[in-house]
This record gives structure tokens, sequence and C-alpha cells, in this order.
């Protein structure tokens, strides 16, 4: 197999992946948008974030994986101290939330202006809203 | 070749399926969690694989827990074991590596660092599971060269030293630079191989390699043999033990398991410590080089230490 064929099989995965994280990017917001988030919500968005850090990287999104790193590591410490999603968690997963939603609006935008291929364009890390 | 990936997330199966199949000849096999995995390894097939990619989080049962049930696996001692994971902390880094793991890939990945490992597991490998199956042929033990690292099984927290390079890579920087290396030398080893069986030297190094982990078994640290009768240590600066006390310990565990036993005149078989090493690199040449520091600053203390007590009978026999 070729450099080129693995090439078109990560842009497969980042189409699939993009597909995920819009799925996952509401189960984000449904916690969120809880006024008392429980146990059982921080493990949801643990689950998530933590998916997201895992791959989002490998598929050159870079910056999404930074983020969903960065709410990973917050949730770990309330799930260690609280059990609870702390307002500091609660701010980094709202910044998840709109960066996802950044990614998938610039996916979306490269899309429809992007010639008719057979994948759909590659995200590039400039491609990718800015982290900060 | 086969090759078992194990990840809850069927998004990574995914990813490093189409990686492994376009960059190297493995066949890859999958498992969505421990017990999958184990169904596998377990099967009729199941000693075929030839390397394991980890994940760590999973449900159910952890990468580590898993790493440790497949190590136990006689067919399986050998096969790379390469953890995958995003969990960077040291703790997990050190229990992976004590579970058996041969190498610590950090997620996300590169699609060239996999194939890179993967490579370097599988070469470094083949000759230990070279060594062990002309170890198994041989009538007689094997004899290995003063040198050579002896692979030393099942002692807590003794792993072979490519792991330990491995092990240092992986570390989270902080943690590194908070580690140091301690070497503890076997004193007279030239004169013990010589006249010592395969059996027993090898015997002998088992021996001292139980020594040093039971001496050290409150530490987090890990323990490999570099040959010549050299232990190298990875202990954490803040933790470390005075270097007299340490090597008296390890000596009075030696004499209490009979190491000298097997000695000519029992001549007590005792070990003494090296420099503290302090690791300030975080890539593999100065890892290599600090370890490499550490190995040789033990010898050099061995030595010296020997040419020290013979000048003393000497004065002592001239003053009489």
């Amino acid at each position: 197999m070729t450099t080129d064929v693995l090439g078109a099989a990560i842009e497969r995965l980042r189409f699939k992946f993009l597909g995920l994280l819009r799925q996952r990017l509401g189960v984000v917001r449904d916690c969120l948008d809880k006024d008392t988030p429980d146990a059982d919500d921080l493990e949801t968005a643990l689950f998530v974030v933590h998916k997201v850090a895992g791959s989002a990287g490998t598929l050159d999104l870079k910056h999404l994986g930074d983020v969903a790193r960065h709410c990973e590591e917050s949730l770990m410490i309330d799930q260690q101290e609280t059990g609870m999603i702390s307002p500091r968690s609660r701010a980094e997963l709202e910044r998840f939330a709109t960066f996802a939603r950044a990614v998938l609006d610039t996916q979306r935008q490269l899309n429809r202006n992007g010639p008719t291929a057979p994948h759909p364009p590659r995200m590039t890390a400039s491609a990718e809203p800015s982290a900060r | 070749m086969k090759l078992l990936i194990v990840d809850d997330d069927p998004m990574i199966l995914e990813l490093l399926t189409e990686i492994i199949n376009a960059t190297t000849t493995y066949e890859v096999l999958r498992a969505g969690d421990a017990f999958e995995a184990l169904d596998f390894i377990n099967g009729q097939d199941g000693g075929d694989i030839d390397c394991f990619l980890l994940d760590i989080q999973m449900p159910g049962k952890n990468g580590i827990e898993l790493c440790r049930e497949i190590r136990a696996i006689k067919a399986h001692r050998f096969t790379p074991v390469l953890m995958l994971t995003a969990m960077t902390e040291k703790k997990y880094v050190d229990d992976a590596y004590s579970a058996g793991a041969n190498d610590y890939i950090k997620k996300p990945f590169e699609v060239d660092e996999i194939t890179r490992r993967l490579t370097l597991a599988q070469e470094r490998v083949a000759q230990q599971r070279a060594d062990a199956e002309r170890a198994l042929e041989e009538v007689e033990p094997v004899s290995h060269g003063i040198l050579d690292r002896i692979h030393i099984h099942d002692v807590d927290n003794v792993v072979d030293y490519f792991a330990i390079e491995n092990y240092l890579g992986s570390l989270p920087k902080r943690s590194l630079f908070g580690s140091v290396a301690l070497s503890l030398q076997v004193r007279s080893i030239d004169e013990i191989y010589a006249h010592l069986s395969a059996y027993q030297f090898n015997g002998l190094i088992q021996d001292v390699a139980e020594a040093i982990s039971d001496t050290l078994r409150d530490f987090n640290c890990l323990i490999s043999y570099a040959g010549y009768g050299t232990f190298v240590t990875v202990i954490e600066d803040k933790q470390l033990p005075s270097r007299g006390r340490l090597a008296d310990e390890v000596n009075l565990r030696l004499h209490t398991i009979g190491a000298h036993l097997v000695l000519p005149d029992q001549h007590q078989v005792r070990v003494i410590c090296g420099d503290v090493i302090r690791l300030m690199g975080t890539n593999s040449e100065r890892i290599q080089d600090s370890l490499a520091q550490s190995a040789s600053s033990a010898v050099r203390i061995a030595e010296e230490t020997e040419v020290g007590l013979e000048k003393f009978w000497f004065m002592g026999q001239v003053s009489r």
C-alpha cells in the first residue's frame, strides 16, 4: 500500500471522526445544559473528551486534541477530588464545545466551497481554527 | 506475523489498522477490550501473536493488568508489548513497564512513530527470543560472556535494558528531571565469573537482582542488568536512599539468601554503589549516556575499592 493510499484512508477516517464529533458534541452540550450535572455526567463528558484527545492529533486536528486534553485533565482532577464537574471544568467543556463547533463549521465550509472529490477536503492545521 | 491491537475506541482501532496495513507486513487482529483480547490470546492461534499494542485506559480491565496477564503466558514472555495511551503521568508509565511493557507510545501518535517503534521492538525481541530458544536447545546451560545482558525473569521491577531506555524516554519531563540513575556493581566480578560455571553465574546474577529488587521494594524504581555484574536502577531523587545503606542492605540480603555458597571458599558476594547521575536530557542519546555514565562509575568505584583493599593488606604486612 502506498503513502497515497494511507493518506486517503486517513482522509476517510477524519471524515468519520468529524461525524462522530458532531454526535459527541451533542452529548457534551446535554451535560452543559444541566443546572447541576452529576457524577454520571462527569463520566460521560470525560469519556467524550478522552476519545477526542486520543485520536484528533493523528487526524491533523492537533488544536482540537489539545483543547480536549486540557478538558480531560481538568475533569480527571474533579473525578479524584469531588466526583462532580467543577466551574473550572465547566469552562473547559464550554471551550471544547465552542472549538469543536468551529471545527465542524470550518469543515462544512470547506466541503461547500471545495471541488467535488471522492474524499472531503483535508483539514490541515492551518485550516483548523486556532485553539487560542 | 500477527499483531493484536486492543483499544476500546473503534476510531483508534481503525486508524491503527490502516497505518499498520500500509506500512508493515503484520496481519492485524483487533479487540475492543481486555476480555476480548484474552479470548484471542487463549484461543487456538493465540500463541502465534507476534506483537501487542495495548491501550491503558479501558473499561473492565485496563491495559496494564492485561499486559501482566500476557507476560504470565509462557509463549508471550518475549513478545513485544507496546502501550499506546494518552495517560502520560509517571504512575502509569511506571506501572506499564513494571508489568512488562517494552515501549510506551503517547496518543496522539504520528504515523511514522508507530512503524518505527514496531520495527525497533521487533528487532530487539527477535534477539532475546533467539537467545532464549538457544538456551532451551542446549543440554548444558548457555554460557554468557561477562559483558552479556543476561535476561532476568520474574523479579519485581527488573526489566530489560532496552525497556529502561524506553521508560526514561516515556517519562514526562518533570518526572525525568526528578529522577536519577544509580548503579550497583558486584565487586570482583572478573574473579567470580572465572570461578563459576554458566549455570552458577546466571543464578548468581538472578540472586543479586532479587536482593536489589527486595531492598528497593518500597521505592518507585526500575532495575536493569547492564552486563559485567552491573545493575542500573532509575529512582526518584527525593526517595533516594543513602548509597552506603543501600549497598549494606543488598549485601545483607545476598548473605541471607546464600549467594556466597557457590563461590570457592564461600567468599561473600558484595555490591557497591556508583555515583548518583542526574538525568538531564530527554533525547535517547543523552539518556543512554547517563545510563552508561552511571554504570561505569559503579565499575570504577568497585575497582578502586579492591585496589584500596589490596594496598591496605599490603601495608598491614609491611608494618608487622
